[in-house]
C-alpha cells in the first residue's frame, strides 16, 4: 500500500515550464488518471515520479519518504511503457522476469512468481515467444507482467490503452481496473482520453499547460466544473459554453457571443419543451441511441443530446428547456466557476 | 520460345555482361589459374612449368615460414579482432553519450580509420623508433628506455597488432554508434528502472541487439585480419626472424619477391580456403543466431 504526494514539482526546459508547480496527493491503492490534452505535461509528470526524469524544483513523497531525488530502480514502483519497452531479443518469461532477474532472486522464487503473474494476465500459453510474435494487446499484458511481478506498491502507466484498437481498448480497460482492485495497488495512469479516465479512475487529475486543472472524483469534474477549461473536456459532446445574461434570477442565453458571464449547460440536460429559449436548429448527428442535434440561438451554438430520433430537420423552431441545477456560471475572462 | 521470350532472355544476357565480365577477369578466373598454377612447378629461364601435383603443398607443410606465418596470423587475428570490437563499442558508448565535446571526440575516434596505412605506419615508426621514439622516451624517464620494439622478437607482433587496434576501432565505432542509436531509449529506460544498472544493461540490453552490427563488424575484422599487410612491408618486412610475418605477406614475398609464383599460387589457395570456411560459418551458422527478430 501506498501513497503517492507530489509538492510544488516544476520540470523546466529553458524557459518553458512542462510541469508548472503542481500539489496532488492519492490514497491508498487508488487509480488516479492524469488526464489533459497533448502536451499538458502529463506524461512529464509520470516520468518524474517514475524517476525518469529529474525535478527542477519541488517533492516527490511515496509512502512519506521523499524519493525525488532517488534513482528510478530504488523507488519500489513499477512502470508500463506506452510503447511496452518489451525486450525483442528475450523471451515472454525472460521478459517478465527481467528485473527480477537483475536483483538476483533465486530461480526457484522467480519461477514461482512468474507462474502466479502469468496466469493472473492469462499469458502462459505465450511465455516461450518473441515479443514480435505477440499481438499488440498480448504484448500489453507482457507489459504489464513485467511491471506487476515486482509486487511494487505503486504501478505507472503510460497511456497504456493508446495503441489498442477500439474494442480490445474497452476489454483491457476493464481488466486494468479489475487487477487493480484485486491487488489492491496505487496506480496512476496517463490518457489523453476523458472516457478512459471517466470510466477507470477513483480520482481524476485534469492537466493543462502544466498546471492542475481540477482534481476529483469523476462525479465531480462532471458536475462539478471549476473552469471553462474543465467543462469543455469532459463528457462527449463536452459542455455547452455560450455567453449569458442574467434572467429572472437564473441565466440565459444572450443573443450576441460577448458578455463577461458564461453559461454551462451539458448537451444531455437541454430538452425540447413547450416553453423556454428559442432556438434553431442548425444539423444533427445521430448516433442509434441518441441524437445530438445543433441549435442556434442569436449567435451562438448550443448542442442538445436526445435520445432516439427527435425527426427535426434544420430550420426547424424549436425552445430549449434545462432544470436550474444543471446551470453553471462561468466567469468570461478567467474562465473560473462562480460560486452561486 | 516466341519472339518476345527471346528478346528478353538477349536483353537479360546483354544486362548482366558487364559485371559478369568483370567478375570473370577479376575474380573467378584468377581463383581457377591460381588453382591450376598451385599443382604446377614455377618456370624458370628455359624451363617451363612443369604438372608437379601436390608438391608445392608438400613444401609448404614442410615449410617452418609458413607454419610461423599460420602461427602470427592467428595470434593477430585472435588479438586484434576481439580488441578492436571492444574498443569500438567502448568508444561508440562514450561517444553516443550526451557529453560536452562529443562530436570532438567521434572526429578523433575516427580519424586514424580516413589515414592511409602506409602513412599511419611511418607514424607509428617514429613512435616505436629505439631511443628518440615516443614510448622509448617515455620508458626512459623511468629507468627502462632503450627498448628496440620493431627490432625485438617478442614486441615486434605486438607493435603491429597495436597499429591494428588503433586504426580498426574507429572505423568500427561508426557501426556500432548507428546500431546504438537504433535500440529504443525506452529499453534502456525500462531496463534502468527495473534495477540494471550500467553494466547489467550493457550486457543484457544493449549487446544483445546491437549483434547483429557485431556479426558485420567481425566479418569486416576477419576479412582485414587477413588482408592487411600494408603495415608489415612498411615496418618490418616480416622480421625480425620472420616474427611479424602475416600469411599475405608470405605470399607477397614468395610471389614478388623470390618470384617463386607456383609456391605463392599454393599458399594463395590456402588463404583463399580460411577465408571461405570463415564466410561460410558466419553467414550459415552464426547469422541465424543473432537475428533475433
Amino acid at each position: 500500500m501506498a501513497r503517492i504526494r507530489v509538492q510544488n514539482l516544476v520540470k523546466a526546459w529553458g524557459d518553458f515550464r512542462a510541469v508548472d508547480d503542481i500539489d496532488f496527493e492519492t490514497n491508498d491503492g487508488e487509480f488516479v488518471a492524469l488526464l489533459g490534452p497533448s502536451g499538458c505535461g502529463k506524461s512529464t509528470t509520470l516520468r518524474l515520479i517514475a524517476g525518469l526524469d529529474q525535478a527542477t524544483s519541488g517533492q516527490i513523497f511515496i509512502d512519506d519518504r521523499d524519493v525525488t531525488q532517488v534513482a528510478a530502480a530504488k523507488r519500489n514502483l513499477a512502470l508500463v511503457f506506452q510503447s511496452y519497452a518489451l525486450f525483442p531479443h528475450l523471451s515472454v518469461a525472460d521478459n517478465i522476469t527481467f528485473g527480477l532477474s537483475v536483483r538476483g532472486v533465486p530461480r526457484a522464487e522467480r519461477e514461482r512468481r512468474l507462474e502466479k503473474t502469468a496466469s493472473l494476465l492469462g499469458v502462459t500459453a505465450l511465455l516461450g515467444r518473441k515479443p514480435s510474435q505477440l499481438s499488440g494487446g498480448q504484448q500489453q499484458r507482457v507489459a504489464l507482467g513485467r511491471a506487476l511481478i515486482s509486487e511494487a506498491p505503486v504501478c505507472l502507466l503510460d497511456e497504456p490503452l493508446s495503441n489498442l484498437d477500439a474494442k480490445l481498448r474497452a476489454e483491457m480497460r476493464n481488466e486494468i481496473r479489475t487487477l487493480q482492485q484485486r491487488l489492491g495497488i496505487t496506480m496512476v495512469f496517463v490518457t489523453h482520453d476523458q472516457t478512459e479516465a471517466m470510466s477507470m479512475a477513483d480520482r481524476v487529475i485534469l492537466m493543462k499547460s502544466g498546471k492542475v486543472e481540477q482534481c476529483g472524483t469523476p462525479a465531480e469534474l462532471y458536475e462539478n466544473p471549476a473552469s471553462t477549461f474543465v467543462a469543455g473536456f469532459i463528457g462527449t459532446p463536452p459542455m455547452n459554453l455560450v455567453a449569458a445574461a442574467p434572467k429572472d434570477g437564473r441565466l440565459a442565453v444572450a443573443a450576441a457571443a460577448s458578455s463577461d458571464l458564461v453559461l454551462g449547460v451539458r448537451p444531455e440536460h437541454i430538452e425540447f419543451a413547450g416553453e423556454g429559449q428559442e432556438a434553431v436548429v442548425a444539423g444533427s448527428e445521430y448516433f442509434g441511441a441518441d441524437t445530438v442535434v445543433a441549435c442556434r440561438i442569436g449567435e451562438q451554438k448550443l448542442m442538445v443530446r436526445v435520445p432516439g430520433r427527435p425527426g427535426l430537420g434544420t430550420g426547424a423552431q424549436v425552445r430549449l428547456a434545462w432544470a436550474p441545477s444543471n446551470e453553471h456560471a462561468f466567469d468570461a475572462r478567467s474562465g473560473l466557476r462562480k460560486s452561486a | 520460345m516466341s519472339m518476345t521470350g527471346h528478346r528478353t532472355m538477349l536483353y537479360s544476357a546483354l544486362l548482366l555482361l558487364p559485371a559478369t565480365v568483370l567478375l570473370w577477369v577479376f575474380t573467378y578466373q584468377p581463383i581457377f589459374t591460381t588453382i591450376l598454377n598451385s599443382f604446377y612447378s614455377t618456370p624458370r629461364g628455359r624451363r617451363p612449368s612443369v604438372f608437379v601435383g601436390l608438391e608445392n603443398y608438400e613444401t609448404m607443410i614442410a615449410d617452418p615460414i609458413f607454419w610461423k606465418a599460420m602461427t602470427n596470423n592467428l595470434i593477430y587475428a585472435l588479438t586484434t579482432i576481439p580488441f578492436s570490437i571492444a574498443l569500438a563499442l567502448a568508444m561508440a558508448l562514450l561517444v553516443s553519450a550526451n557529453l560536452r565535446g562529443k562530436g570532438l571526440m567521434r572526429m578523433a575516434f575516427f580519424t586514424p580509420t580516413v589515414l592511409p596505412m602506409v602513412a599511419v605506419a611511418n607514424i607509428w615508426l617514429f613512435f616505436y623508433a629505439p631511443d628518440y621514439g615516443l614510448i622509448d622516451k617515455f620508458l626512459g624517464l623511468f629507468g627502462m628506455g632503450g627498448n628496440n620494439i620493431l627490432g625485438s622478437v617478442e614486441t615486434a607482433l605486438p607493435a603491429v597488432i597495436a597499429i591494428t587496434v588503433w586504426k580498426e576501432a574507429g572505423f568500427f565505432m561508426i557501426f556500432y554508434l548507428a546500431g546504438l542509436q537504433q535500440i529504443s531509449p525506452t529499453l534502456i529506460e525500462a531496463s534502468r528502472l527495473e534495477g540494471a544498472g550500467f553494466w547489467q544493461t550493457l550486457w543484457r540490453v544493449q549487446i544483445p541487439l546491437l549483434m547483429p552490427t557485431t556479426l558485420f563488424i567481425s566479418i569486416n575484422a576477419v576479412i582485414g585480419a587477413f588482408r592487411l599487410v600494408d603495415h608489415v612491408v612498411a615496418m618490418t618486412k616480416g622480421g625480425p626472424d620472420n616474427a611479424t610475418t602475416l600469411l599475405l605477406f608470405y605470399i607477397y614475398q614468395n610471389g614478388f619477391a623470390f618470384w617463386d609464383t607456383a609456391y605463392a599460387a599454393a599458399l594463395t589457395v590456402v588463404l583463399l580456403a580460411i577465408l571461405a570456411a570463415i564466410a561460410l560459418f558466419q553467414f550459415g551458422y552464426a547469422d541465424k543466431r543473432v537475428h533475433y527478430r
